[in-house]
């Protein structure tokens, strides 16, 4: 209520100074936070989606699949990036698509650590 | 049931990959219902369009039933940080965009965030549609004010009077997922859900309590249902969880479509958000519905409608289920209720609202 009634009293001005503020929320909330992204596309996630969860501490945790493994990753915590397979026919084309889901996260936040299972199974 | 036998079922034909690309995204964090409707709505654009989903539910895997490409991105609950959030969802898009050469988003929620309003700043090309359901809690529509950033909204209808929307959208029959056409004879669907043949079946499909305690109603439906040798039957949600009391005689089964399978039933008591109302109404099941409070649909006004129309019961209050309940039981009441059920037109809308996507990207 106390929002609706300062956009009134902003008027036309209420565009920009609503802008602004988003600007500066969200400078700060990036500082702020880190994340570790776990890339893992086609792997058995079960064991190291609940033994990395242990070490995230105050970091956003990303998981990063192309399996229907939604709901039980979404269940133990992880922020789940599911990605069409059938759009990433070519080794390069998943190599490119999962090195924009990183940056993409390298812009929301101040530090990112990635974790790429493909490499390290374990 | 998996890869695209949910289609085969529902006797459509097999995706193809020619047709114009479409994003659809649909929110639901803890739900399914926006994508469900926006499944509907797709699956009747093809084959000129190829649809794409994007989902915030954790239940969007139950697209690859159908045979489409589905991604998923997790809502802002999980992050509970919307500035970091926006940024993430805003380039998942433009990437989604870019990489399926789509050529319109039609986006299913109660509010278009604003990753996904950035994301399409970035990509003025590409045309934009608001599936946006009726029956809003009064005043909650007007404010939002975002309904002109879209090419079109597209307002999936109700049985009973809507208010006046503030601008002038597209408003079409409900929408369901599954037509009466295709819902699965008797028999077929009580061997489907392995139920006797021969039984009173009540389904109750309150929800997945994600959102509401479901654990109390249901015990107090049972109360009543236990001594008058009905067999109750409840699905168990796609969703993580399982938020029914433990301990309670009932037959638990999956499936997706549900509606499919309605004709299995001889009563229902459900919420009436606004999927499950129009499935039980186009599957032709005498019902009690049991509105929930939600932050913007209005299921107690819909549930009124229902009664108006004497297509079901409702039951505003928890007590009021006993009697309710029974009244649902009695075969007076049922075969009433049914003959209004029967006269009720079952023109779906998803029909109406597809060609008007198709429209919009000139397919």
């Amino acid at each position: 209520m106390r929002y609706r009634r300062l956009r009134r009293l902003l008027g036309p001005l209420e565009p920009s100074v609503r802008k602004g503020y988003h600007w500066v929320r969200g400078r700060i909330a990036r500082w702020r936070r880190s994340a570790l992204v776990v890339v893992a596309l086609d792997g058995d996630h079960d064991g190291p989606a609940e033994a990395l969860v242990a070490d995230l501490d105050d970091r956003i945790g990303v998981w990063v699949c192309c399996r229907d493994d939604v709901a039980p990753l979404g269940s133990v915590g992880w922020f789940v990036v599911r990605l069409e397979p059938a759009s990433v026919q070519r080794e390069e084309d998943r190599q490119a698509e999962v090195a924009a889901v990183v940056a993409s996260w390298r812009r929301a936040c101040r530090d990112v650590v990635v974790r790429d299972l493909r490499d390290d199974p374990a | 049931m998996t890869g695209s036998s949910a289609r085969s079922v529902l006797g459509l034909s097999a995706s193809t990959s020619d047709g114009v690309p479409v994003l659809f995204m649909s929110s639901n964090g803890v739900g399914m219902g926006h994508l469900t409707r926006l499944l509907a709505i797709a699956l009747r654009t093809e084959p000129a369009v190829r649809p794409v989903f994007l989902s915030l539910s954790r239940a969007a895997g139950v697209v690859d039933r159908f045979g489409l490409p589905w991604e998923h991105v997790s809502s802002n609950a999980v992050l509970g940080d919307t500035a970091v959030w926006d940024v993430v969802l805003r380039d998942h898009v433009v990437q989604t965009i870019d990489r399926w050469g789509v050529r319109a988003v039609v986006f299913d929620g109660v509010a278009p965030y604003r990753g996904l309003r950035a994301a399409l700043d970035r990509r003025p090309d590409v045309k934009r549609a608001w599936v946006r359901r009726g029956l809003w809690l009064p005043g909650r529509l007007r404010e939002l004010g975002i309904a002109d950033w879209f090419d079109t909204v597209i307002v999936p209808g109700e049985i009973g009077p809507d208010d006046d929307p503030p601008d002038a959208p597209t408003v079409v029959d409900p929408v369901t997922l599954v037509d009466r056409s295709q819902v699965a004879d008797r028999a077929l669907a009580r061997r489907e859900l392995g139920l006797p043949a021969d039984a009173h079946i009540v389904l109750v499909a309150l929800g997945s309590g994600a959102l509401t305690d479901v654990a109390t109603p249901f015990r107090a439906v049972m109360d009543v249902v236990a001594d008058r040798h009905w067999v109750v039957a409840r699905p168990r949600s796609p969703l993580p969880g399982d938020l029914v009391p433990p301990g309670l005689d009932v037959h638990t089964f999956e499936a997706y479509p549900m509606a499919r399978l309605f004709s299995a039933f001889d009563a229902a008591i459900a919420a009436s958000g606004y999927n499950s109302f129009h499935e039980l109404v186009v599957g032709g099941v005498p019902s009690l519905f049991v509105p929930q409070a939600r932050e913007t649909d209005d299921q107690e006004r819909r549930a009124a409608h229902a009664a108006a129309a004497g297509v079901g019961l409702v039951a505003p209050e928890l007590a009021d289920l006993p009697d309710r309940v029974s009244a649902l039981l009695s075969d007076d009441v049922r075969a009433s209720l049914r003959a209004h059920l029967d006269d009720h037109g079952v023109r779906n809308g998803a029909d109406e609202a597809a060609a008007a996507v198709r429209e919009l990207v000139g397919a």
